[in-house]
């Protein structure tokens, strides 16, 4: 083999190895079940979990409730449906987003004035949509009208 | 003289092409990226999808070709005037400081390559590899931000888990750049093989050193920014 045809060879090995290696990473990741192509798996059961609302202008709200299958969404909408708020939603690439949350007839708008509605669970901020985020028995779930 | 005004201005023109094409891809694109794909991975006890879609791929892409093309004080002043143009359209939170020194970062790879006179077709493997490294350096960057900003709890776990959450965006960000080095850089790497209408521009040493110095700066203001 003479020189070129090694260095030719050393070349295309460190573009192909990297890439042998990302591949082998995946097909053993689907292997061993840690990439699947199924969303989780809601869970069953009912959920307990409390629920505070920090409207960023002193004004707050908490409830328990008991939820089946819930999300944090859910939960957001069971505080609707007892009449305490009223939540606007906006559906984008099969996500919700919160547009707006009213409470004693006032109405926060999600990007007003700087304000954005984000939560947190187990104070751990979410990036997930709050659609997607299942909650787990005992868990918080903080909604904050955040400025920034 | 009058080549190297005509020299100069060829600079500037190139960087508000780069600018102009960065802050219209990334308005254009915005709200318009497709959800993400049925990939879900489980790590740390969290399954999230694989792949979380943002335009992080316009910015960096932007970042390194700056770096390459223009160098110097273009490596950060290209990056950032896209984050503010589009930021005002898009809008942003704290986090900004810590994106936008994240992409001069970026562009100051982008230099590297440039200084190292690695353009050409036989250093492909090091451009990427120092593409990827500057991917991962911003993602390192930015995330501690996120959990310096309070996102998340200021302990081990509140740090591990705010990494493990970044995971799809740092999935993305390999996946979508990496595609648009192929696509944008190769392209570049050609022409200037074959010596057509790449510019070399000369970096003054000054320019060089302050090119270094400002995302230095930039990060230290966005530590105290969230500390003062």
């Amino acid at each position: 083999m003479n020189s070129k045809t090694k260095n030719n060879l050393i070349y295309a090995s460190k573009i192909i190895f990297p890439l042998i290696i990302v591949i082998g990473l995946f097909i053993v990741g689907v292997s061993a079940g840690i990439i699947t192509f199924e969303p989780p798996n809601k869970l069953t059961g009912e959920i307990t979990a409390t629920i505070e609302i920090d409207f960023g202008d002193g004004t707050n709200y908490s409830n328990i409730f008991t939820v089946e299958n819930s999300t944090v969404f859910d939960f957001l909408l069971e505080v609707e449906e007892i009449g305490e708020i009223i939540v606007g939603t906006n559906e984008e690439s099969g996500s919700y987003e919160i547009e707006s949350i009213s409470y004693n007839d006032k109405k926060y708008n999600h990007g007003e004035d700087g304000y954005w509605w984000l939560f947190y669970v187990n104070e751990q901020f979410a990036i997930d949509s709050a659609d997607k985020v299942y909650l787990s028995d005992g868990d918080l779930v903080e909604w904050k009208f955040e400025n920034f | 003289m009058i080549k190297n005004n005509f020299k100069y201005n060829n600079r500037i023109m190139l960087a508000v092409f780069l600018i102009t094409i960065g802050s219209i891809i990334r308005i254009l694109l915005h709200n318009n990226l497709p959800g993400s794909p049925s990939i879900y991975i489980t790590v740390n006890g969290i399954t999230q999808p694989m792949f979380m879609l943002d335009l992080f791929f316009i910015v960096a892409i932007i970042s390194l070709v700056s770096g390459i093309l223009l160098g110097g004080y273009y490596t950060f002043i290209v990056p950032i005037s896209v984050m503010i143009i589009t930021d005002f359209v898009i809008g942003n939170n704290w986090i900004a400081i810590f994106t936008w020194s994240g992409f001069a970062i970026l562009g100051l790879i982008g230099y590297f390559i440039k200084k190292k006179k690695s353009l050409t077709l036989t250093h492909i493997p090091r451009i990427f590899g120092l593409g990827i490294g500057a991917i991962l350096l911003y993602d390192i960057w930015t995330n501690f931000g996120t959990w310096l900003g309070g996102w998340y709890t200021h302990t081990w776990g509140g740090l591990v888990l705010c990494y493990t959450k970044a995971l799809p965006f740092m999935f993305w960000h390999l996946l979508s750049t990496s595609i648009a080095m192929v696509l944008v850089i190769l392209p570049i790497i050609y022409l200037k093989e074959h010596k057509l209408n790449i510019p070399d521009f000369q970096i003054k040493p000054i320019e060089h050193k302050i090119s270094f110095v400002v995302p230095v700066i930039l990060m230290i203001l966005a530590l105290l920014g969230l500390l003062v």
